[in-house]
C-alpha cells in the first residue's frame, strides 16, 4: 500500500534528547495517530543529525517527517527553532500542532503560537477530538485540584503542549510507510545565545523519567539528606526536596518539587518529613504510588498517600538501612 | 538601562478552596500575593540596577487590587510603577495578555532587559513570557536560575533544564523568564520604605494603548475554558503502618518500580 | 503601609476593648489611647485615609510592648504586631515626637538607647572582665541596659560565674542585639542587619552556651533570630535558668538570707514570652527567702514600664513603675526583688518610702560570699 501523503492534519514537534528522541514526542506521535491517523500525522524534527531519527518517528506514528538537519541547529535554541517551525507551519497549514511540555517545548510552542496567532494550551494531560476537528484539551488548574477543558477559538490552528507521561506509551509499527522532507535551513540572524557548556545534574538529582523519587522536607537535617543521597545511589532513585527544605539551604533549587519547583509523576514517591502543603501536593499528586512519613498523624500529606508511617523519619531511615543490609545478606 | 519587570498578583495557593458545586475557585478569604517567581524576577532586576545603574520599571496587568504588588515592588526597589487595567482586557488569555503587555512596553518607550517569572501559580502556563518576546521581537530564555550583566553589555545566565544547568550568554534586548529559586521575603530598610512612599502608580488603560476590544479580553483570546471539573480518580485511602513494616514496603515498591 | 497580618489584627482589635484592664499604661494614666484597642483603631483609621500625625505616633510609643494584651486576648490577636509596625510607619513618615526621635537616633547612630559610644562599651566590658579569654565554653551576653544602667548586676553575675568555676567569657565589644532597636523602629532591615552582625560576633567565640542576662535580649535571640535568618551556633540560656542550674548542681551554695515580706516581680519577657517563671523562685528559695505573690504574677505579670519608655518619657515611665509598686504595697510587701536590668533601673527610680528594692543576682552574689 503506497501511502504518499502530501500534508498532515496533526503535527507533532519532536524533541531530540541526547542521542535519541524524547519519550514525550513518541507518546504524542502515537496519540496523534490514534486521534485521527487517517488524515495524516507529521513529525517535525530539528537538530544536527536529526535525519537519523526518521525511522523511529515513523514507527511511532508519523506519515510525514519534516527534517531540519544543520550543524547550526545543534544548539537547540528555542527562538530559532520556533521561527523555523512557524514558517513551516505557515507553508502547510496543519490543523493541530502538538509538542511535549518539556522546558524546551514550553518555550518553543508559545513562540510559535505568537508568531502565527494560534491558540495554545499548556501542559495538557488529556486530548480528545470532538466532531473530527475540535481538539478538546484537558489540563490541571489550581495545582491540580481542578481539571479544565480548553478549546481553541478564533484560530484555525490549535496548539497544545502535553505533559510527558500523560499520554499512553507509544506503539511502534516499523512497517508504516513514510515520506521525509529535508527542509532548507538558512541562518536568520545572530541573536542565538552562545553556550559555554552545561553541567549535568548529579545522578539522583534529575527527575526526568525517574521511576522512584524520595523527597525530604525541612523536618530533616543535613545528615538525613546525605543519607537520602546514598540511598539514591544504592536504589537508583532520584532525590527531591520540599520548598521549605530548599529555603532552609538543605537542598539546591533544582531538587525542589512542587508548584514553585518541578512537577513530577514517578511510579513511587516517598515523602519524608514533608507536611503536605498545597503547593507541594501540586508537584507530586500524579505519582502512581505514594508513601508518606511524618511525625504528625494529621499532616495533610497523608491525604495523598497510599501508605502512611507516623514516626520520626530517623527511625524509618534506620529501618530502611537495616532492611537493605538484610536484603544484601540474603542475596549473598 | 531600562529593566522592565512583569509582575502578577495571584491567589495564595494554601488558601485556594474549590467550590464543589460550581467547580470554580472560591474567592472569599483568599490572600492575594505577588507571584513567587515574579518576586525573584524583581529581586534580580533590582540587583542588576544596583550593580549597573538604570531603572527598574514594574508593570502589572490585572484588577485594581493588583496595585498591592506594585507597592511591594516599590519597597523592593522598583523606580516606576504601572498598573495596566481596562474593562476591555478582562478575561484575556495568554496571547491577549502578551499583546497588551507588548503594547505597554512600546507605549513606555521600550526596554533593554525584560524580566518575568517563569510561570504564575494560578494559570501555570508559562506562556506569556515567550509570547511577549515574539511581540517585542526580542530573544527569550526561560527557566533562568541566575543572570549577570557583563562589561560588554551581554547577559550571561544559567538555565535549569531537566538534566543539566546550561551556562550561556546573549545580547540585549532580551527577555528572561526566571525560576523561583530561593524566594526570600524582602525586609525593607527605613529608607526603602521612605523612597517607596514617593513613587506614584501610573494607570494605563486602553485610552493609552488603543488596542480595542476585539484584540483583547475574551474577544481577543484564542483559547477558552469550556468547563472545569474535579479529578475523577478517588482520593487515596491511606493505610497506616509502623516504621519497620513501612521500611519493608518502601524497599519492595522501590525495587518493583525500578525493575 | 501595614502588612496584611498587622491589618488583620488591628481590624479585629479596634472595637473589642476587652483587654483594657490589663494594660499597665492605661491602668495608670486612665487615657483611652493607652490600651491596645485604641492603637488598633488608629491603625485602621490610617488605612482608611486618616493622616498619621505626631499625636498618633506618640500614642504608639506610650506602650511597653509587654504583651499583656496578647496574653489576655481570648481570640488570639496580638497588638504588639501592629504597634511595632505603626512605629515603623511613624519613622517612615517622619512624624516622631521629639523625645522619641532622640532615642531612635541614638539607636540608629550609636547602637544603644543612651548614645554611649562603642569605645565606652568596650571599656565597660574590659572593666567587667579584664583580660577576658578569646574562647570559652560559655559566653555571657550582658546587654546594653545592664552595661550602661545597671553595671552592679553584671558584676554580681560575673562574680557568681567565677565562684561556680564556669569557663566563660564576654565579647570584646557588644553591639546591638536587636531587642531595643526592634522595639523602637520595628523589624526593618536596620534591625535585622544589626542582629546578624551581633550573631556573627557571638559565633566567633565558639561557645556551646550563650548565657543572656537581659530577658528582652534573650527573647529576641530565641524567638526572632531564627525568623530573621540569624543563626547562633550555641544554646541560648537565660541567666536565671543558668544560675538556677548551677545551684541545683551544687556549684553554688548560697547562704540563707533573712528577709521578710518579700515579693518577686516577674520580668514580662521572661515569664510571658519565654514561659519561664520558676528558676528565679528557685534561686530565692535556695537563699531561704519566702515570697508573697503579687496580684498579676508569673505569665500575668504587670510590666514595670521598660527601659525604652523610661528613656523617651521618664515621667510616664515612673508612673507605670508606680503602678507595679502599688501591687507590692497592696499585699503588704516590704521589699521587691527583680530579675532584669531594665526592671532594676525602672523600678529603682521610684521606690516608695519605706520599701526596699533588690536585684536577684546582686542578692545571690551576697549570699554566695562574693
Amino acid at each position: 500500500m503506497i501511502n504518499s501523503k502530501k500534508s498532515a492534519k496533526i503535527w507533532v514537534i519532536c524533541e531530540q534528547r541526547g542521542d535519541s528522541i524524547a519519550d514525550v514526542s513518541l507518546e504524542l506521535l502515537s496519540k496523534a495517530a490514534a486521534l485521527d491517523g487517517k488524515n495524516g500525522v507529521a513529525a517535525v524534527i530539528l537538530g544536527h543529525g536529526a535525519s537519523k531519527y526518521t525511522r523511529i518517528l515513523a514507527a511511532a506514528g508519523a506519515d510525514i517527517i519534516y527534517v531540519f538537519d544543520h550543524f547550526e541547529l545543534a544548539c537547540k535554541d528555542d527562538c530559532l527553532y520556533a521561527r523555523l517551525i512557524a514558517s513551516l507551519i505557515s507553508k502547510h497549514n496543519p490543523q493541530i500542532v502538538l509538542m511535549g511540555a518539556t522546558i524546551h517545548g514550553r518555550s518553543v510552542a508559545p513562540q510559535v503560537a505568537a508568531i502565527i496567532g494560534a491558540g495554545l494550551t499548556a501542559d495538557c494531560t488529556g486530548l480528545e477530538l470532538e466532531g473530527n476537528d475540535s481538539l478538546v484539551q484537558t489540563r490541571p488548574a489550581y495545582g491540580g485540584s481542578l481539571l479544565a477543558e480548553v478549546i481553541t477559538k478564533n484560530s484555525k490552528l490549535q496548539m497544545a503542549t502535553v505533559r510527558p507521561g500523560a499520554m499512553p506509551r507509544p506503539t511502534f509499527n516499523y512497517s508504516r510507510e513514510f515520506v521525509v522532507y529535508e527542509e532548507e535551513y538558512q541562518r536568520i540572524d545572530n541573536r542565538t545565545p552562545v553556550i559555554y557548556g552545561g553541567s549535568a545534574l548529579k545522578q539522583g538529582a534529575s527527575f526526568m523519567g525517574a521511576g522512584v523519587i524520595i523527597a525530604g522536607g525541612a523536618g530533616m537535617d543535613a545528615k538525613g539528606f546525605s543519607f537520602l543521597k546514598q540511598l539514591s545511589e544504592r536504589l537508583g532513585c532520584a532525590v527531591g526536596a520540599s520548598r521549605a527544605a530548599v529555603n532552609a539551604g538543605l537542598a539546591p533549587y533544582s531538587m525542589q518539587i512542587g508548584q514553585t519547583g518541578t512537577i513530577v509523576r514517578p511510579k513511587l514517591y516517598v515523602a519524608i518529613a514533608i507536611s503536605g502543603a498545597v503547593q507541594h501536593i501540586a508537584g507530586m499528586r500524579a505519582s502512581e504510588y505514594t508513601i508518606a512519613i511524618n511525625k504528625d498523624r494529621n499532616a495533610p500529606i497523608f491525604n495523598y498517600a497510599d501508605i502512611g508511617i507516623v514516626a520520626d523519619y530517623r527511625d524509618v531511615l534506620a529501618q530502611i538501612e537495616s532492611e537493605i543490609e538484610h536484603f544484601q545478606r540474603v542475596c549473598k | 538601562m531600562r529593566i522592565v519587570v512583569f509582575i502578577k498578583q495571584v491567589p495564595e495557593s494554601e488558601d485556594v478552596k474549590i467550590d464543589r458545586l460550581t467547580n470554580t475557585m472560591k474567592r472569599e478569604g483568599i490572600r492575594m500575593v505577588m507571584n513567587p517567581s515574579d518576586s525573584t524576577a524583581l529581586a534580580a532586576a533590582v540587583q542588576l540596577k544596583k550593580e549597573h545603574g538604570g531603572k527598574v520599571i514594574a508593570v502589572t496587568m490585572g484588577t485594581k487590587k493588583a496595585v498591592e504588588v506594585l507597592n511591594q515592588a516599590a519597597i523592593c526597589g522598583a523606580d516606576e510603577l504601572y498598573m495596566v487595567s481596562d474593562p476591555l482586557y478582562a478575561g484575556s488569555d495568554t496571547y491577549a495578555t502578551a499583546l497588551v503587555l507588548s503594547e505597554t512596553v512600546k507605549y513606555l518607550g521600550g526596554l533593554d532587559i525584560a524580566l518575568c517569572g517563569r510561570r504564575a501559580i494560578d494559570g501555570e502556563t508559562g506562556q506569556v513570557g515567550p509570547e511577549l518576546s515574539v511581540f517585542l521581537d526580542i530573544p527569550c530564555v526561560t527557566n533562568v536560575l541566575e543572570l549577570q550583566l557583563k562589561s560588554d553589555g551581554r547577559v550571561r545566565y544559567k538555565r535549569l533544564l531537566e538534566d543539566e544547568i546550561l551556562d550561556a550568554e546573549l545580547s540585549t534586548p532580551a527577555l528572561f523568564a526566571v525560576c523561583e529559586g530561593i524566594v526570600r521575603d524582602y525586609v525593607p530598610s527605613i529608607s526603602d520604605l521612605r523612597r517607596a512612599r514617593d513613587i506614584k502608580i501610573i494607570n494605563i488603560t486602553d485610552n493609552e494603548l488603543k488596542l480595542g476590544g476585539e484584540r483583547t479580553g475574551l474577544a481577543g483570546s484564542l483559547t477558552t475554558v469550556r468547563r472545569t471539573f474535579q479529578q475523577t480518580s478517588p482520593d487515596r485511602k491511606c493505610v497506616f503502618v509502623d516504621a519497620k513494616e513501612g521500611a519493608k514496603i518502601i524497599i519492595a515498591k522501590a525495587t518493583e518500580a525500578i525493575l | 503601609m501595614f502588612s496584611e497580618k498587622a491589618n488583620k489584627h488591628a481590624d479585629n482589635c479596634r472595637f473589642c476593648w476587652m483587654c483594657r484592664y490589663i494594660c499597665p499604661v492605661g491602668l495608670q494614666t486612665g487615657k483611652e489611647t493607652n490600651n491596645a484597642r485604641a492603637k488598633g483603631l488608629l491603625v485602621s483609621l490610617v488605612n482608611r485615609g486618616q493622616e498619621f500625625d505626631e499625636s498618633y505616633a506618640g500614642t504608639m510609643y506610650e506602650c511597653c510592648l509587654c504583651g499583656a494584651c496578647s496574653q489576655d486576648c481570648k481570640t488570639g490577636f496580638e497588638p504588639p504586631i501592629f504597634i511595632r509596625e505603626a512605629r515603623t510607619e511613624a519613622i517612615v513618615r517622619d512624624v516622631l515626637p521629639e523625645n522619641v526621635r532622640m532615642i531612635a537616633d541614638n539607636l540608629m547612630e550609636k547602637g544603644n538607647l543612651y548614645g554611649v559610644s562603642s569605645a565606652e562599651i568596650q571599656s565597660k566590658l574590659e572593666k567587667l572582665l579584664p583580660n577576658r579569654p578569646q574562647k570559652a565554653g560559655v559566653l555571657l551576653y550582658v546587654g546594653q541596659t545592664a552595661l550602661i544602667k545597671a553595671p552592679e548586676i553584671s558584676e554580681a553575675l560575673i562574680c557568681l560565674l567565677k565562684k561556680a568555676s564556669v569557663d566563660f567569657t564576654v565579647l570584646y565589644s557588644e553591639g546591638q542585639s536587636g531587642a531595643e532597636i526592634g522595639d523602637v523602629i520595628g523589624y526593618v532591615a536596620e534591625t535585622i542587619t544589626a542582629a546578624k552582625n551581633e550573631a556573627a560576633k557571638i559565633n566567633t567565640i565558639g561557645a556551646e552556651k550563650v548565657v543572656v542576662l537581659d530577658p528582652n535580649v534573650a527573647r529576641v535571640m530565641k524567638q526572632e533570630y531564627p525568623v530573621w535568618g540569624c543563626d547562633i551556633n550555641a544554646e541560648i540560656v537565660t541567666a536565671t535558668a543558668f544560675i538556677a542550674g548551677l545551684i541545683a548542681d551544687g556549684k553554688l551554695s548560697p547562704q540563707k538570707i533573712d528577709m521578710k515580706e518579700v515579693t518577686f516581680h516577674d520580668p514580662c519577657k521572661l515569664s510571658r514570652d519565654l514561659d519561664e517563671t520558676e528558676p528565679a523562685r528557685y534561686i530565692l528559695k535556695s537563699m531561704g527567702i519566702e515570697i508573697k505573690e503579687m496580684f498579676l504574677n508569673r505569665e500575668w505579670t504587670k510590666c514595670c514600664g521598660t527601659e525604652i519608655v523610661k528613656a523617651h518619657s521618664p515621667a510616664l515611665g515612673a508612673l507605670i513603675a508606680d503602678g507595679r509598686w502599688g501591687d507590692a504595697e497592696r499585699i503588704g510587701a516590704a521589699c521587691m526583688v527583680t530579675a532584669c536590668p531594665g526592671c532594676f533601673d525602672v523600678m529603682g527610680q521610684c521606690v516608695p518610702e519605706g520599701m526596699k528594692h533588690y536585684d536577684l543576682f546582686i542578692l545571690l552574689a551576697e549570699a554566695c560570699g562574693c
